[in-house]
């Protein structure tokens, strides 16, 4: 009887293990799927806001205190609407779809040549938006930053700025008049801290929103610029950096990581065929500063970073005057890009992808160049307005280059969410 | 000599045996009845030959009842007596009863009634009857049950009543008292025919050195139910109900019968507390039956009170402290069997071996709310949890009438017992179910091992197992539950079917039910293995199965309607999950190294223990292995940590037969793999769970939904390009409980053009037809979520150009929006049709769980005879 008992479980054991090994698996009990809709909902019309004439805070001495002034007026360009020269800053509306730059394009330039104000600004005019970054703050001795804030709506804005600074945070509200346009001189925010980051939001009205940088050595005034607002990502690129005279003045990259785990971002800079590869680990809530020697010639700049970053790069040259932009990393475009060149510039397109691609450029210089995988062309473009479309997706940035100074200008996506939409109602 | 002339009576019912020793017992009576009449009513053949061939009259009636009986054979005595001896054919009289009895009579002309000393059949040493009397309710009551005969009641004289087995009364007296009453329950038949001779002014008195032996063939169900009125309960509980409506003063008896049904069900919980359930259908039955008899219940008492005064009877009525003193002669210490010394886990000190599993989980140290694969908070209340059990309503879309989960119920209690809010209690019960898992596996190993260290060993191969430990590091919630709870069902099952007496089976048995309810409800496969686990050994444990088989009610009541609606709608796989934080299907392959280290392990044990230990375990491990085949829905792991189990009792079942350095050795290489396995799971496996806060929704939504509750509604969008997924939410969210596995197979209905549609133009900023399509829906908010910040950044901007959406802040959840002006009342109706079933059996179970003196000390079994 035992051995009968022992037979029995080890067959029971034995038998079991088998059966599962032989048996099919069972197959799960599908659930049943609903099919997501596609919805066609007519966006937001286009909108397009530019900064306006570049500011002077304190008077032509810079003694007058509290004096903040406009000065002249910049060059606006634009494709898809009518410059209004009532408007003392310039905005845009432009209905009808698709949405693309070919709907709505602008920009403006101004050139200014004062005692403790020289140089070339140029900005795209972006479309008004209710948050973003600025990661350029300087308030040390000999720059300055100026927030430019323009509320197209017609009801009053709360603005929220919280500038992050190296001993802390610090919030501030600006209201802003529907149809206004108020210069805030960051330096009283930034407890004159030479480099700082902020944010601005609204509570969703969208606002313009630019950073005017000023700089001088001693009496000469060294440069002028504007920088429009910037959103974090985890990967770009910056094109068209260019570098006349290597050793001049090293390129001052800045790194914001806003989010509250350590940022580990990762540059490629590319010149030519020549790559540079660089890690920079950037601390929760900080801004990282570091200086690049790039080589003589047209770079490029390509991070990727494992937390959404904010970033831009302060290319100073001497050319035929000493001037600095402040790059921004570029959209990507995967449909015509439209330009308007309102002076003599260079285009300067870069290919993300491995694998090259013929780009079409159509305006008053029409060619058509091949950008092999990873790389940058440059195109003189004579003033005019320019269509661009290729067989892949492409990053450009226009630089301008004179005897006024040096500016570049990045164009943006010009496109409201909307148009056709997958819905998925659960 | 006693000079009394008397008639024997002898009522017989087809008990030929008896009937012949009773009919000696009478011929062999030192003073011998002047007539003896045998009525046999149901003309059994062999007992009219006993009595003819003993040469004693025998009359065949028919098949009547005890006073019908009597009056026949009265009417068929060829001279009518003096007096009438009444026996059953199970009442024995010693030789000398008679004469005694006579004697009695003799000396007292006011005595009219006598009975005799009622000893035990089978073991006259012991007294079965020696007088009867009420209690102060009006409950029949015996003077003297059960207790050894030493003459210590030999004095006792008068009584209330004696039974009508062995009563010796005056002829005269039945005649004019007009008998028994056979519209009377039979228990109370005596009773009332001696209360009515007190009423007359009669004496009734006990004659203790009368004998007579008698076997109480009606109390022992030895005859048909009919002859008694329903069973032995039945019968005392109708007998309790007519003597009362006899005894009672009118306006008492009036509120007795109003009130009857309140009785009936708060005598409910109190039979459940004393382990006697079997007293609820009785008592139940005992009303009904007073209701629909009760001109007959008056008619009695008209004709008792007719009869004189009862008022100074109540002398004879059991006093307080008899009945006192009989609730605890009940009580008897019965001597457990000598446990082994250092048999319990905190007495051999094994418990300290529970911090392991402690200290493995330690990464689940509670911080929050439980968030996993399919784990959501539970709602912040118990009353909001519970809300949703058993509900036919499932929150989604315009509603699905559907079934909640049964594993709700686990989710009730675990919100019961917690005083840090639900979702806290469920986070606390995975951190410790490890722990749980060691103590419930320690005693079920019991069962099979009895070396502490064996058992120990076992316990924390199960509860270190990647079923259990790993699937705490899973989240797998409704897992663990069956896991941490299945060891004990079959542990307490056992227990109930081998308990000594009804009192602690009935315990176990409420015990075993709630803890099979726990499985069933989480893993109703698991549950079905341990069914028919005990349907199984209820024929080997054949005394206690009627009472085990109870067991399995909590969780039959509990499935149903999850159960009924499943079949109903031909979805047969449903059957085989209960919970929508069930995991998904997994392969047993992925458990292949441990099952193959386990099996190995099994293999040892039923090469080596005890054979019937061997065949059992090598039983429920294949069939849990088997079993664990087809789960097209949700997770094998709870077979497969049954089989585990099943395997590791094996081992621990032959440790106890390994020689000491062996045994030494073994537990050496299997402890250092038990923490191998420990520190592999807890330090190298990736956590499915994270930890986070107790809301689903913005805390604006949740504060509106505290006001309106389930009306509110909130549009959440997530967007991802330019794909977006929409979600008509319900108040505060839809938490774990309010979640239906059953809704995941269904598809909600709602209008998803027009949702569609609205959805669009919402994130587009387009406001044509927005406003209306809100109000339509009765949405109050609007969220909108996205990985993608600068896109969200954008869709707020397109969103805040409409003005009847009021930006309402940002929150975890996205930003959310409050639309001006008033949405459309939305009605929400939910029912919990089976909740107060449910409720009701498992609080029934609960009762009967609770540990009383009866379960305890253990309760005298009904004798034989006994009322």
């Amino acid at each position: 009887m035992r051995i009968l008992y022992r037979i029995i479980a080890l067959t029971l054991a034995l038998g079991s293990g088998v059966a599962i090994a032989l048996l099919p698996s069972v197959p799960q009990v599908a659930l049943p799927q609903v099919e997501p809709q596609q919805v066609t909902v007519e966006p937001l019309p286009l909108q397009a806001a530019c900064p306006g004439a570049l500011v002077e805070v304190g008077g032509i001495q810079g003694t007058d205190l509290g004096a903040i002034a406009r000065l002249g007026s910049p060059l606006v360009s634009v494709h898809g609407a009518e410059v209004d020269a009532e408007q003392t800053w310039a905005r845009f509306q432009a209905e009808g779809y698709p949405q693309s730059t070919e709907l709505l394009s602008a920009n403006q330039v101004q050139a200014v040549d004062r005692p403790r104000l020289r140089g070339l600004a140029a900005i795209n005019c972006a479309p008004p938006t209710n948050f973003g970054y600025f990661v350029s703050g300087n308030s040390g001795p000999g720059n300055e930053s100026i927030l430019i804030l323009g509320n197209p709506n017609q009801v009053e804005v709360l603005v929220e700025l919280e500038v992050a600074l190296a001993s802390g945070v610090v919030t501030e509200r600006i209201p802003v008049a529907a149809g206004e346009q108020k210069a805030i001189p960051m330096v009283s925010l930034s407890s004159a801290e030479p480099v700082f980051a902020f944010s601005f939001r609204t509570s969703g009205l969208p606002v313009s929103a630019y950073l005017q940088h000023r700089t001088v050595d001693g009496l000469t005034a060294t440069g002028v610029d504007l920088i429009p607002p910037q959103l974090a990502a985890t990967s770009g690129v910056i094109p068209g950096v260019e570098v006349p005279t290597e050793g001049f003045a090293p390129a001052e990259l800045r790194i914001h990581n806003p989010g509250l785990e350590p940022a580990e971002v990762v540059l490629q800079i590319a010149n030519g065929a020549d790559f540079d590869l660089q890690r920079i680990v950037v601390a929760a809530g900080t801004t990282a500063v570091d200086q690049l020697e790039l080589k003589e010639g047209a770079n490029f700049l390509f991070y990727e970073s494992d937390q959404p970053v904010v970033i831009a790069l302060r290319n100073q040259i001497l050319d035929e005057g000493l001037d600095f932009s402040w790059l921004t990393p570029a959209d990507l475009f995967d449909q015509a890009l439209r330009i308007v060149v309102s002076r003599t510039s260079t285009i300067f397109v870069v290919n993300p992808s491995v694998t090259a691609f013929n780009l079409v450029l159509e305006g008053p210089i029409a060619q058509s160049v091949s950008i092999p995988g990873r790389s940058q062309v440059a195109i003189a473009a004579t003033p005019g307005s320019y269509r661009m479309f290729g067989s892949g997706q492409f990053h450009a940035l226009v630089s301008i280059k004179n005897s006024t100074g040096y500016a570049t200008i990045t164009p943006t996506t010009m496109r409201n969410f909307g148009e056709q939409l997958e819905v998925l109602i659960r | 000599m006693p000079s009394l002339s008397v008639a024997a009576l002898v009522i017989s019912h087809r008990q030929p045996s008896y009937l012949k020793q009773t009919l000696e017992g009478l011929l062999d009576q030192t003073s011998k009845p002047n007539q003896i009449m045998v009525v046999e009513t149901s003309s059994d053949t062999e007992s009219l030959e006993i009595a003819r061939n003993l040469g004693i009259s025998v009359i065949t009636p028919g098949d009547l009842k005890l006073s019908a009986a009597i009056e026949a054979g009265r009417a068929a005595l060829s001279e009518t007596p003096g007096w009438l001896w009444i026996l059953h054919e199970d009442s024995r009289p010693e030789p000398q009863a008679l004469a005694e009895m006579s004697k009695a009579a003799e000396i007292s002309p006011s005595v009219a009634i006598i009975g005799p000393k009622l000893l035990r059949w089978e073991d006259p040493i012991r007294i079965q009857q020696l007088g009867l009397t009420v209690t102060q309710i009006g409950r029949p009551f015996l003077l003297v049950q059960d207790e050894y005969d030493q003459g210590q009641h030999d004095t006792e004289g008068d009584v209330l009543a004696v039974s009508t087995a062995g009563m010796l009364i005056s002829n005269a007296l039945w005649q004019e008292l007009g008998g028994l009453r056979d519209s009377t329950p039979l228990f109370a038949q005596d009773i009332e025919l001696c209360l009515k001779a007190r009423a007359k002014g009669y004496r009734v008195v006990i004659e203790p050195s009368a004998r007579v032996h008698h076997a109480g063939l009606s109390t022992s169900g030895k005859r048909s139910r009919a002859w008694l009125g329903g069973s032995r309960l039945e019968a005392l509980a109708k007998a309790h109900v007519h003597l009362a409506t006899a005894l009672w003063p009118m306006p008492l008896v009036v509120l007795l019968y109003v009130f009857m049904p309140l009785i009936v069900l708060a005598n409910i919980p109190l039979n459940l507390l004393a382990k006697r359930p079997k007293r609820i259908f009785s008592q139940l039955s005992g009303w009904l039956w007073a209701w629909g008899t009760l001109p007959a219940r008056l008619s009695g008492r008209r004709e008792l009170r007719s009869l004189g005064q009862l008022k100074s009877l109540s002398a004879l009525f059991a006093k307080p402290a008899q009945v006192r003193r009989r609730r605890l002669s009940e009580l008897v210490e019965v001597p457990e069997p000598e446990a082994p010394l250092l048999s319990g886990i905190f007495a051999s000190n094994q418990a300290w071996f529970a911090l392991l599993p402690l200290l493995a989980a330690f990464g689940l140290w509670p911080a929050g709310a439980l968030y996993g694969e399919r784990l959501v908070p539970l709602s912040e209340s118990f009353s909001k949890v519970f809300e949703s059990v058993t509900a036919e309503l499932v929150k989604r879309g315009d509603g699905l009438l559907l079934p909640a989960d049964p594993f709700n119920w686990f989710l009730a209690l675990v919100a019961a017992v917690s005083p840090l809010g639900p979702s806290f209690g469920l986070a606390l019960f995975v951190f410790v179910a490890p722990a749980l898992a060691f103590f419930t596996s320690w005693k079920f190993v019991g069962i099979f091992a009895s070396k502490p260290w064996a058992r120990t060993i076992a316990a924390l191969g199960y509860a270190i197992s990647p079923m259990v430990l790993g699937g705490a590091y899973g989240g797998q919630v409704v897992e663990l539950t069956a896991l941490v709870f299945a060891p004990l069902a079959g542990f307490l099952v056992i227990k109930a079917l081998s308990a000594f007496n009804p009192a602690r089976s009935w315990r176990w048995t409420g015990l075993a039910g709630l803890a099979l309810a726990l499985v069933a409800v989480s893993a109703p496969v698991a549950a079905l293995l341990i069914a028919v686990g005990v349907l199984i050994a209820s024929f080997v444990y054949y005394r206690r199965a009627l009472i085990v088989v109870w067991s399995l009610l909590p969780s039959v009541v509990l499935l149903w309607p999850w159960f009924s609606h499943q079949v109903l709608g031909g979805k047969l796989e449903l059957l085989t999950a209960t919970s929508w934080a069930s995991s998904a299907p997994t392969s047993p392959q992925e458990y292949l190294p441990y099952i193959a280290v386990v099996a190995a392990l099994a293999l040892v044990g039923l090469a080596v223990s005890n054979p019937k230990k061997s065949a059992l375990l090598g039983a429920i491990g294949s069939l849990a292995l088997v079993a664990s085949w087809y789960q097209p829905v949700s997770s094998s792991t709870p077979l497969l940590g049954l089989a585990t189990l099943a395997g590791l009792a094996s081992f621990a079942s032959a440790m106890d037969n390994f020689p000491r350095a062996l045994r030494f050795v073994a537990s050496l290489l299997v402890m250092a793999g038990i923490l191998t396995q420990a520190a592999a799971i807890a330090l190298l496996d990736d956590s499915k769970v994270s930890f986070g806060q107790e809301r689903l929704m913005p805390a604006l939504v949740v504060a509106q939904a505290n006001v309106e509750g389930d009306a509110v509604r909130t549009l959440v969008i997530d967007v991802s390009g330019d794909s977006v997924e929409a979600e008509l939410v319900w108040g505060d969210g839809l938490f774990l409980e309010e979640r239906s596995l059953a809704s995941r197979f269904e598809i909600t209905q709602l209008d998803r053009d027009g949702l569609s549609r609205l959805v669009a133009s919402v994130i587009a900023g387009n406001p044509a037809g927005v406003q209306d399509l809100l109000t339509q829906n009765g949405i109050r908010f609007v969220l909108v979520g996205s990985s993608d910040i600068n896109l969200l950044s954008q869709i707020e901007v397109g969103i805040s150009s409409m003005e009847f959406l009021q930006p309402a802040g940002k929150s975890e959840f996205g930003l959310l929006w409050q639309i001006a002006g008033d949405a459309e009342a939305v009605e929400v109706k939910t029912s919990n049709p089976y909740r107060d079933i449910q409720l009701w059996v498992l609080a029934a179970f609960a009762l009967l769980a609770l540990p009383t003196p009866a379960a305890i000390r253990g309760s005298r079994r009904a004798l034989k005879g006994e009322r």
